[in-house]
């Protein structure tokens, strides 16, 4: 019991310290968050420009991709090129291949080739972030950490004539920011 | 998920296969549901990040545009927006670096995924069953869709900084009394001239861009979306008939 209330104050504390974080960097933990929670990056943002990635989630996107290439990507482009070939060819691969999908009659044809168009384009895009990212060339991700607060840190209270963006316009899209990433944080079980 | 989880159990029951077939769904099945997590999180995510790219250039330039409105002496203006200029160029440049194949991707995956998507809406079905089983369909589609045409925007909004650029250039023309505020201006022209440099092969676009062309437009996005509407007819041309 004492253990649980313990628990309890401890997580209203870690709460509270994340709402007294500034808005910057609470939209960027988010966004870096939702980059490795859809395995795009394996790291924070600092992580990927320092090159000290996550060797974890290193394994967990080799473990994804090699099901990809190995198992997913050539089983539905063999069933989508059965579904083009003749009852009797279907039927002698069926027992391999079970393509349950045919229970829905023709949405499940279509389907298959769905499976099989976003399958490649996910494929490739992830062996793309997975290569870039081991050279620490995430650089349209990355780029985004220069909205920290802490950055601003190093630069002078006055008027700064590099300043890329105001206090206003940044406030306005860290609002936009987190408002599309709470919207994709909750569209994903 | 529901698109795994509710024929697999129906193709057991109605087809009874062999045992081994029967396991290799059941395997199957599996799999992709691991799979179906991570892809959904993946491609959902990757949109939203092109989204909110587009979101900091556009607020970078619409700063850039502000700052052109500010009462400060003309030397000073003109020196800040260069500087920002450069800045943002650079930037533009480092996108390059793999935004360009990842658009290049999304450009492809835009014809032949909605292409597959509209044609899915079309099936006729029960009405129930079409409610359960178009709710990821639409999201999808409507996520490629938005995401799609919100990345053209960004060229729009670089052709209204070049259009702010150049009147303010052609009002501040007399102006100019010193040397430096004459070179200063020459450099100006020069960005202005780059942003309204309308491609070419491998030269120097500002925006974004899929491969080696120009920057992604609205217009082109248009064009797109009525040559995967022109696709979708005719795969259902194919199909029906």
């Amino acid at each position: 019991m004492a253990g649980n209330q313990v628990q309890v104050v401890f997580n209203e504390e870690q709460d509270v310290q994340e709402n007294e974080k500034p808005l910057a960097d609470q939209v960027i933990d988010l966004y870096e968050s939702c980059l490795r929670n859809g395995l795009i990056i394996s790291t924070s943002f600092k992580g990927v420009i320092e090159r000290r990635l996550d060797p974890k989630r290193r394994l967990l996107q080799t473990i994804f991709l090699t099901i990809c290439i190995v198992y997913g990507l050539p089983r539905y482009s063999i069933i989508c090129f059965l579904i083009f070939k003749n009852e009797d060819t279907r039927r002698s691969w069926a027992y391999y291949l079970p393509d349950y999908l045919e229970q829905l009659g023709l949405f499940g044809k279509v389907l298959n080739f769905c499976y099989l168009v976003f399958g490649l384009n996910i494929t490739v895009d992830m062996m793309l972030f997975k290569t870039f990212e081991s050279i620490g060339r995430v650089d349209y991700l990355t780029n985004m950490d220069t909205l920290r607060d802490r950055m601003r840190s190093s630069i002078e209270e006055e008027e700064d004539p590099t300043q890329f963006l105001g206090e206003e316009d940044k406030t306005k899209l860290l609002k936009g920011m987190r408002t599309k990433l709470l919207i994709l944080k909750n569209l994903i079980p | 998920m529901s698109y795994q989880l509710i024929p697999c159990p129906l193709y057991l029951y109605n087809e009874r296969p062999h045992v081994l077939t029967g396991l290799l769904a059941v395997i199957n099945i599996c799999i992709f549901i691991f799979l179906s997590y991570y892809f959904s999180f993946f491609i959902l995510t990757t949109y939203t990040s092109y989204v909110l790219t587009v979101d900091y250039f556009s607020a970078r330039i619409h700063f850039m545009m502000k700052g052109l409105k500010e009462v400060i002496p003309l030397q000073d203006k003109l020196t800040r927006l260069v500087l920002q200029y450069n800045q943002l160029a650079n930037d533009f440049g480092k996108q390059d670096y793999l935004l360009k194949y990842l658009l290049r991707n999304m450009i492809y995956g835009y014809c032949a995924g909605l292409t597959v998507l509209f044609v899915l809406f079309t099936i006729n079905m029960n009405p129930f069953l079409r409610v359960l089983l178009l709710v990821a369909v639409n999201v999808l589609s409507l996520t490629i869709l938005i995401c799609g045409l919100y990345v053209g925007r960004l060229h729009s909004k670089t052709l209204v900084l070049y259009e702010e650029l150049n009147s303010m250039a052609a009002r501040n023309c007399h102006s100019i009394t010193s040397y430096q505020a004459l070179k200063i201006r020459r450099i100006l022209l020069n960005c202005i001239k780059e942003i309204g440099s309308q491609e070419i092969d491998g030269q120097y676009v500002f925006g974004l861009r899929d491969g080696h062309g120009p920057a992604i437009s609205s217009r082109e996005m248009f064009d797109l979306t009525m040559f995967t509407l022109t696709n979708t007819l005719m795969v259902m041309e194919f199909m029906y008939h």
